[in-house]
């Protein structure tokens, strides 16, 4: 059930009318038997499977909330690692080991949220005592697809508190879910058939349509994940919960490292936190800080390509951007001096455009790896990048024919897109938005008529993300 | 645990904050307004093709044609593979060919007839294989724009299916505009870099199934002597699909009720491509069996399906359209079906047709 089916649309009306009704101190059961049902749509054992990974890291915790021995501690939480990661590669991965299980909804978001939990009680924070706030902490049906990966320090004490219908916070929400169903209908799920025209043939392709491609994917993919993250945090709002927000307008990054802290935020500061720190932090190996840090990096660039995919594309996706940060700390140095005597250091301005564009190509050319169906598809991608250039303008008009109506949506939605990001980014323009009441309203009213009149609802896509 | 109910909220109106009275009427006006946007849409942006124009012409035939007459009940191969001068100058009696492309259900089909048949008429049936396993209650989109083009034939409709045809709005508006956009693209396109598809490959569909591409009996004449470039477009694979278990008695109610007026209903079968037939012959003799068995008494269903089996080169765009040749052949063996019915019967005298392919 997807946020954009007609089915969640009457789903999420129901679980709203009903939670407006019954008393605040009933709030949570609403909610949480709207999340079991919302995950048992997909299968109704995910439900189950999803409960009892809950109960297991529950119990778990309040183990080692009372265990003071290190020793037994450190069993424990290593027990409870191993179980959840077990879990999660034995569902996510079994087809590398030649049988395949459905993938439960959600696996990858709501174990790496238990392992981060699981954690924090090992290093010292509480655990929940409230089996009904730590369901809902794992369950919450708005998050339970696709993140974003919550932690307990900031989302169990909203959980804790009653929350009823606030004015304010409602139309919030609203707007949030208005601004993902654009992101996702007008933009993304227009753009999908060009991308996959290419990736899905691309032994046909050309060096212009790749990167036609490409560069399309990368909105696409940016307005689907972002899109669907913008319904999760307005749906939450509904109900009163502030959820991460994932992304800050990644596109306008200016390094890599910079592309991090913007892209897909709840992950990059979950790794950073329990994969990168406990690496960087560590004491048993003989070498610099430095080269432990670098190498720390590189590992925990490569378990995000794991996280997304046991494919050797995701891996090599992870290590890509893992050797791009590597690289970029090392060359700190040179790529100043070259700076300096381009005349680029001079010309702020330029200097800052001429990194967006590098890191976005830099971002473009690994999305190859990580759109492709598998290895040797990008290969083939990239090969294709070195051929057919005296016939780009030719290739590059079948592609758009193939549904001219879409194309130009889905490429006015991204101007659209980049607009509105632009304008957000200034606190003057926001707070003139805010202050006009007519034309905010004329504004959702546009946003509104653009989701239904030209949102590809008819033949649309599932939220790329829902795979991982 | 803290209670946060009721916290005032911003929206620039300190002191009275807005409550879910609020929410609901601005929502609400918000709804309204977005509804008259898409239902101006739906009315002033033209439709591709103005094919379902047809509709009224038919319906105005049919209303008005004196005589006794031949009605043929069905979907578009009545409308491609349909000479009703032929089949008027060999049984007798004028046509109204009611046949449409489109998937509006064999309830509306059948309503739409029903309306104007009187004493003395003859309703022919005769259903792409399709509508045998597809819902009798049509395509919400497609009766959508039938109702919309000729507002008469809403009356014909049941309550559901106008619910079902205005749950389509939205999508039918998302196609319009789509199509806006492409044209409007490819206008760009061509103004900036010449003509985008200056030797297109095939025939324009929308210029043959348009309103001018019918004669007055309402048969569609415009492909006949088009040469069509594309494949064919096959039909459902009856193997997989049951027959819609309220279509038969649909049939045999309307049956029943044209027989206490005076009407002779017979069943015929739309002309199918030979490896068509071939793949689903068992299915379609299901369908034969069904047909004989349940309309038994009301309606006559005097020929196999295999005797309107046709090869490849007879027909146009689909496995049910045909083509100028097939079409004569074709509208001969249903003038063959009139002529086997009751014999009993007074009107439309039918013809018999020994004729060899």
């Amino acid at each position: 059930m997807s946020f954009h089916s007609a089915e969640f649309v009457a789903f999420l009306a129901l679980t709203y009318s009903v939670w407006l009704i019954v008393p605040a101190s009933l709030g949570w059961l609403v909610l949480l038997a709207a999340s079991l049902y919302f995950c048992g749509t997909y299968q109704p054992v995910f439900a189950l499977q999803v409960l009892a990974a809950a109960a297991f890291a529950f119990l778990l915790a309040q183990r080692l909330g009372i265990s003071t021995e290190p020793t037994r501690r450190k069993l424990l939480l290593a027990f409870a690692v191993a179980l959840l990661v077990g879990n999660l590669t034995l569902f996510k991965y079994s087809g590398s080991f030649g049988f395949d299980l459905l993938l439960p909804i959600g696996i990858s978001f709501y174990t790496f949220q238990l392992i981060g939990y699981l954690v924090d009680v090992y290093r010292g924070e509480v655990p929940e005592r409230d089996p009904r706030t730590f369901s809902l902490f794992v369950l919450f049906f708005p998050k339970l697809a696709s993140g974003p990966i919550e932690r307990a320090r900031t989302f169990i004490p909203q959980l804790q508190t009653l929350q009823r219908f606030d004015y304010a916070q409602t139309v919030a929400g609203l707007r949030l879910i208005l601004w993902g169903a654009f992101k996702k209908l007008v933009v993304a799920d227009h753009l999908a058939p060009f991308v996959a025209h290419i990736y899905d043939n691309p032994e046909s392709a050309t060096g212009a349509v790749t990167v036609m491609a490409t560069v399309l994917y990368a909105f696409q993919i940016y307005c689907d994940f972002s899109g669907y993250t913008d319904m999760a945090l307005g749906i939450a709002a509904l109900f009163g919960y502030r959820l991460t927000p994932n992304f800050n307008r990644p596109y306008i990054a200016t390094s890599i490292q910079d592309f991090w802290k913007r892209w897909h935020i709840s992950l990059t500061s979950w790794l950073t936190d329990y994969v990168y720190n406990p690496i960087a932090r560590q004491k048993l190996l003989k070498v610099k800080f430095y080269y432990v840090m670098l190498g720390g990096l590189f590992v925990t660039f490569v378990i995000s390509g794991i996280w997304h995919g046991s494919h050797w594309n995701f891996v090599l996706w992870g290590a890509l951007h893992g050797a791009y940060i590597v690289a970029s700390l090392q060359t700190q140095k040179l790529r100043a001096r070259i700076s300096e005597r381009s005349g680029l250091a001079r010309r702020p301005r330029l200097r800052v455009a001429f990194r967006i564009g590098f890191t976005f190509t830099l971002v473009c050319f690994a999305y190859v790896l990580f759109r492709a169906e598998n290895v040797g598809t990008a290969m083939d991608l990239y090969a294709s990048l070195f051929r057919g250039w005296s016939q780009a303008l030719q290739d590059l008009k079948v592609l758009v024919l193939i549904n001219p109506g879409s194309m130009l949506i889905g490429l006015s939605g991204v101007g659209v897109l980049l607009l509105v990001e632009m304008l957000q980014a200034r606190p003057a323009v926001r707070a003139a938005f805010e202050g006009r009441a007519a034309f905010r309203r004329i504004t959702y009213f546009a946003c509104a008529l653009a989701v239904l009149m030209i949102g590809a609802v008819q033949g649309g896509q599932d939220f790329i993300y829902f795979q991982f | 645990m803290t209670d946060r109910s009721n916290t005032p909220s911003g929206d620039g109106e300190a002191g009275n904050p807005p409550g879910l009275g609020t929410l609901l009427f601005r929502g609400g006006v918000m709804g309204i307004l977005l509804a008259a946007a898409m239902s101006l849409v739906l009315v002033f942006v033209p439709d591709g093709n103005d094919y379902a124009k047809a509709a009224q012409l038919k319906g105005e035939r049919l209303m008005t044609l004196p005589g006794n007459r031949i009605v043929m009940i069905g979907g578009s191969n009545l409308a491609f593979g349909i000479d009703s001068r032929l089949i008027e100058s060999l049984a007798g009696c004028p046509v109204a060919n009611m046949g449409m492309n489109g998937y509006f259900g064999v309830r509306f089909m059948l309503a739409e007839a029903d309306a104007g048949l009187r004493r003395g008429d003859v309703a022919v049936i005769a259903l792409e294989y399709d509508s045998f396993v597809k819902s009798v209650e049509g395509s919400g989109a497609d009766l959508l724009m039938v109702g919309k083009t000729v507002p008469r034939t809403v009356k014909y409709m049941t309550f559901r299916q106008v619910a079902s045809g205005v749950t389509q709005i939205p999508f039918v508006v998302r196609s319009k505009m789509s199509r806006v956009a492409g044209e409007a693209f490819q206008g760009m396109y061509d103004a900036a870099l010449g003509s985008s598809d200056p030797d297109p490959a095939g025939p324009d569909i929308n210029a043959i199934e348009s309103l001018s591409g019918f004669t007055p009996e309402g048969d569609l004449v415009a492909h006949l002597d088009v040469e069509w470039q594309g494949g064919h477009e096959d039909g459902l694979d009856l193997t997989e699909l049951p027959v819609d278990p309220k279509l038969f008695p649909l049939i045999r109610e309307f049956s029943e009720r044209m027989n206490e007026r005076g009407v002779d209903v017979v069943f015929s079968y739309s002309p199918v491509m030979r490896r068509y037939y071939i793949r689903h012959q068992p299915a379609i003799e299901r369908v034969h069996a069904m047909a004989r068995q349940e309309l038994e008494g009301v309606a006559a269903v005097p020929s196999d399906p295999g005797v309107f089996v046709y090869e490849e080169d007879s027909f146009f765009d689909t496995v049910y359209h045909l083509g100028r040749e097939g079409r004569e052949h074709r509208s001969r063996l249903v003038a063959q079906d009139i002529a086997a019915r009751d014999p009993g019967t007074d009107h439309c005298r039918g013809a018999t047709f020994s004729e060899s392919r």
